[in-house]
């Protein structure tokens, strides 16, 4: 105790003396001490004041009466001088304490640094640890934990109708425009309702041709969103009216981007390839269109983000169609639960389809078990796989994390031990147990903070790369970046951490006189230690397994997928999207002329061996489909109707992707000739005309006493369009120009090219292709040209990914496993040294030794192993749903996953053991 | 306002105090006594208000108090100035004289 740190108003007295620990905090009778103090000043100088006056010959009245008006407002003053005391004596205590952490922290760090090896090995471990939950729960939170980025989001729903397509199993369609108009009109639930759907156009103002993702809303979308303007206005009922003038809202991002921000923009018109719509508006920052799971891949848009917003001007009157295409949402109101809406709904359901007998029959209810359903906007926009493969994936690094944990406290405990006769001593000597509680958080602190700064920056890095390999269609992915939540959250784990870690050696109770009887040979009370780390050991490898099972199931789904046969040629295949303006190409034939000109422009390229457009397969399929029927066979009461996709394939098509042709396929002259020439996927030709050549026969959706029918006049292998998992696709292709004539145009203006090459990077022969669109039409904008390898290689990427997480979250916990294993083992060779030093000497080989203590760790190993298996058993049902050729409960993955284990487990205690089997026997026993 | 009495300027109180200190540790009472005798009882100043003055500094660390014992065998409250505060007084001191030279300045002026 330092005579210059004396306490204010620290009486004599009660000074402290020097034996005694120094306080970090004012003892709580401080505050009325310090009064007392200041009374006791005051009044010696009032007193001795009063005796000078009567010492000059005053009655004491008087003096006092003098004193007390010389001294001014004694109260105030007794005040004033309490509340600067008050303050001082907070302010040492809070540097009296900021002195002792102070001293702690560099204490701790002293210790730690002396104990490199020890420090390094547990802080790699944490490191690995916690940078690796930190990333997942930034991925986790951004992705399914945060709102929807809309004002009071929780109370937004999506209307969908789930519909099991016969042939195609469960589907979710979007609503109907008389749907929509049913519901809404007699919903009581939602405060309102709206749909959209996703399309695009170019714009070209100031001729400059570009494609803008546009988002088609009722004017109800925005009060249903809670939207604001930036500029201007939004769309309003009035312009939602069919013949209401055409009118457009900007988004922000667009209006910054394309106008430059500039607001003289609103009320000029939007100049595209339909036709002019009038600038109204712009909408907030950051504005988008809530896409649900099933139609997010439908849509042309990049993300959710649309760059123009028109009104849809649906007629209420009708006509309604029996189609699908819009996406319905709506805002629940206030104290109305998910389910309620859900409720009436179905309820409402039946009086919907029946004021619309000619859209839904109730033959059409039944064969497709047509139904609604309203469910939370997140969870649909999320859909079920994403957050189920999140919060695997984040259980995985906890796993990982908790290892890292044991391993670690399994480190301080074998320090622990370590410095128990250190620690024996100073408590026999009357330290107290608190002091040194913090002694080892201070350690155990500074450890873990450090760990987790250095983990923030690990998940920095992960998260980077997991970026590059997340499949697209995890929806926000795009936002993640390290949040200030999850940095907090790091944080916080790892003070908890530090907590466990720090209190454990306290489980110990008394004075370890043992220890000090012992002579500090740490032989007795050691058992029950022992046990722990040995169960840490147990468990860590029994977690290990688990991951390293469920790495394993994901690697076999990966390598299944991979064999599987698309019926597509991908490689040395390039493909982009192009925009034909309808300005210049409002008929079919026109743009016909324009795809005809450029596959034989294309194809005189060097290099080029074919070119083909139409939809690209494992994206553009698989999102909606039409009903087909076959010419003289109408279908029986239970068989059920195909409902199939029905692309386009511009002449070239099959080429260019590799697929053979049974038969032949259209070519120029069918379009042309407008002949009524379909080719038809095996599995489609093999349901309507079971173990029948399907060439020539008829083929329509206009029902089936229809008088014109398509002849199929070619027949395609099984192919994989949908996704590489989903059975093969059932499909009629159509010539470009034998279309419905009910559609409108537009269906070959916005198509995927597909330009076979011979070479291995198909990206070679962009600039040449660039060059040949130019020359035929420098207005038309190419969009997203990339190889088509890279299509397959994302429609895997599901899979992949989780692969790719499971596999390093596995191998981590296979490293710590294996580094936890070797510290305990080495530990127990240290204990054993001068038993295996006896051995030894009478005659046991050194392979002896080795045998014996690799048995003891085998044993540990087992043990681990039979309940990782257990875990690993119920753990891997959770993924089913996410494997592809291989059951949950795989044999030969459980049994390579052990097989691993064990041999590293092995390999980690061999290394000591053959270190002990060179222990120089006298030695060893003179030590002790 | 009939007494002849200096009324004192603010801020000056602090380097009154930290000079009287620096001459040894005093009691409050001893303080004021001083600083009556040096200027013949001409400052103008509530005897109270010496506390809370004192009790600041002390706060600031520019004083150190500590009980001892009077003359008399009396328990009072004694500060003496710490090295902060010595260094504190030498700045004020400066200061204040750079100050009465810039009022002198523009007393004695004289008309352009």
């Amino acid at each position: 105790m330092r005579d210059d740190h004396a306490e204010p108003g620290q009486s004599a007295s009660r000074a402290r003396t020097a034996h005694e620990p120094r306080r970090a905090f004012q003892l709580p009778s401080a505050r009325s001490r310090l009064n007392s103090e200041i009374e006791a000043e005051f009044r010696f100088h009032f007193d001795e004041r009063v005796d000078q006056f009567v010492a000059q010959g005053m009655t004491r009245d008087l003096a006092e009466r003098e004193v007390a008006q010389r001294f001014g407002d004694y109260e105030s003053y007794l005040q004033r001088a309490r509340e600067i005391d008050t303050a001082t004596l907070r302010q040492r205590s809070r540097a009296g304490l900021a002195r002792t952490l102070q001293r702690e922290l560099r204490r701790a760090v002293r210790v730690l640094w002396r104990d490199r090896g020890f420090t390094i090995a547990a802080f790699v471990t944490l490191v690995l640890g916690l940078g690796a939950t930190t990333a997942i729960f930034t991925v986790l939170d951004a992705v399914v934990l945060r709102a929807l980025p809309y004002r009071d989001a929780h109370a937004l729903v999506s209307v969908m109708h789930p519909a099991t397509v016969p042939g195609s199993g469960e589907r979710t369609w979007g609503l109907s425009p008389g749907g929509y108009f049913g519901f809404r009109t007699m919903s009581q639930s939602l405060a309102d309702m709206a749909m959209y759907s996703a399309s695009g156009f170019t714009v070209t103002n100031n001729e400059q041709a570009d494609v803008a993702p546009v988002g088609r809303v009722t004017a109800s979308l925005f009060s249903v969103l809670q939207a604001q303007p930036a500029f201007g206005r939004l769309i309003l009922p009035a312009d939602d009216r069919p013949g209401a003038p055409p009118v457009a809202v900007l988004s922000y991002e667009f209006f910054t981007r394309r106008f430059g921000g500039d607001e003289r923009i609103i009320g000029q018109n939007l100049e595209t390839d339909i036709g002019n719509f009038e600038i109204v508006g712009v909408a907030e920052p950051g504005l988008a269109l809530p896409v649900p799971g099933p139609f997010s891949s439908a849509s042309n848009l990049s993300g959710l983000s649309v760059d123009v917003w028109t009104p849809l001007q649906l007629d209420e009157a009708g006509p309604f169609y029996n189609n699908h295409p819009f996406v319905g949402v709506g805002r629940l109101k206030h104290d109305v639960t998910v389910h309620d809406a859900q409720q009436e709904f179905a309820a409402l359901f039946p009086r919907m389809t029946e004021q619309l007998p000619d859209v839904y029959s109730p033959g059409f209810l039944k064969q497709y078990n047509f139904r609604v359903n309203v469910s939370s906007l997140r969870d649909a926009v999320l859909g079920p796989t994403v957050p189920r493969v999140l919060w695997m994936l984040f259980g995985a690094v906890v796993l990982v994390l908790c290892i890292a944990a044991a391993n670690v406290g399994n480190l301080f405990l074998l320090r622990f031990e370590a410095r128990r006769r250190e620690s024996a001593i100073r408590s026999a000597l009357g330290a107290h147990r608190a002091h040194m509680a913090v002694h080892y958080l201070a350690e155990t602190l500074v450890l873990c903070v450090a760990a987790a700064l250095a983990g923030l920056g690990f998940a920095v890095i992960a998260l980077r790369a997991l970026l590059a390999i997340a499949p697209a269609n995890i929806p926000r992915l795009s936002e993640v970046s390290l949040s200030t939540r999850s940095a907090l959250v790091s944080l916080v784990v790892a003070v908890l951490l530090a907590l466990v870690l720090g209190l454990l050696p306290l489980l110990r109770r008394g004075l370890d006189t043992g220890t000090l009887r012992d002579g500090g040979r740490g032989l007795s009370a050691s058992k029950r230690q022992r046990a722990a780390r040995q169960t840490l050991v147990v468990a860590q490898l029994a977690l290990t397994l688990v991951l390293l099972s469920g790495a394993g199931l994901m690697w076999r789904s990966f390598d299944t997928l991979r064999e599987v046969d698309t019926g597509f040629d991908a490689h040395g295949v390039l493909t982009f999207e192009l925009s034909l303006p309808f300005s210049r190409y409002d008929t079919r034939e026109k743009a016909a002329v324009f795809y005809q000109e450029l596959q034989q422009r294309l194809t005189s390229l060097p290099g080029i061996a074919a070119v083909g457009a139409g939809r690209v397969p494992l994206e553009d399929f698989g999102t909606g489909c039409s009903v087909v029927f076959r010419e003289g066979r109408p279908y029986d009461v239970n068989e059920q109707t195909p409902c199939v996709a029905t692309p386009i394939a511009v002449p070239g098509y099959f080429e260019a992707l590799g697929i053979a042709v049974d038969g032949r396929a259209p070519d120029w002259t069918d379009v042309s000739a407008r002949s009524q020439a379909v080719v038809v996927t095996r599995a489609l030709a093999d349901r309507l005309w079971p173990g029948e050549d399907p060439i020539g026969r008829g083929i329509g959706s206009n029902g089936s006493n229809a008088t014109q029918w398509y002849r199929v006049v070619g027949v395609i292998p099984s192919l994989r369009a949908e996704a590489v998992d989903v059975p093969p696709t059932e499909a009629v292709f159509y010539a470009a120009t034998a279309l419905r004539a009910n559609l409108r145009g537009g269906d070959l203006n916005d198509l995927s090219v597909f330009v076979r090459t011979t070479s291995a990077d198909p990206y070679l022969h962009l600039p040449a292709i660039r060059e040949v669109l130019r020359e035929i039409d420098a207005q038309i904008p190419m969009s997203r040209p990339r190889p088509l390898t890279d299509v397959v290689a994302r429609s895997m990427s599901r899979t992949s990914f989780i692969l790719t997480l499971l596999g390093v979250a596995a191998a981590i916990a296979l490293i710590l496993s294996a580094v936890g294993t070797y510290g305990v083992i080495s530990y127990l060779v240290s204990q054993r040294r001068t038993e295996i030093g006896v051995r030894l000497a009478l005659g046991a080989t050194a392979a002896q030794v080795v045998r014996m203590i690799v048995a003891q760790s085998a044993k540990l190993a087992l043990l681990g192993i039979v309940i990782g298996l257990a875990a690993a058993l119920a753990g891997t049902q959770l993924m089913t749903s996410l494997l592809y050729g291989v059951k949950a409960s795989d044999t030969a993955v459980l049994l390579s996953g052990t097989a691993l284990l064990l041999s590293v487990v092995l390999l980690a205690s061999w290394v000591p053991a053959r270190r002990a089997s060179q222990v120089d026997p006298g030695q060893a026993m003179r030590e002790h | 306002m009939t007494r002849t009495d200096l009324e004192l300027i603010r801020g000056t109180f602090d380097l009154i105090l930290l000079k009287t200190l620096s001459w040894g540790p005093m009691h409050g009472l001893g303080i004021f006594r001083w600083i009556e005798q040096q200027t013949h009882g001409q400052l103008q100043v509530e005897e109270g208000a010496l506390y809370p003055a004192l009790h600041r500094l002390e706060q600031r660390g520019f004083l150190r108090a500590e009980w001892g014992t009077t003359e008399n065998n009396r328990r009072a409250k004694y500060y003496r100035l710490t090295p902060a505060g010595r260094r504190q007084l030498g700045a004020e001191v400066s200061r204040w004289s750079r100050y009465t030279a810039a009022i002198g300045m523009i007393l004695s002026a004289e008309g352009v």
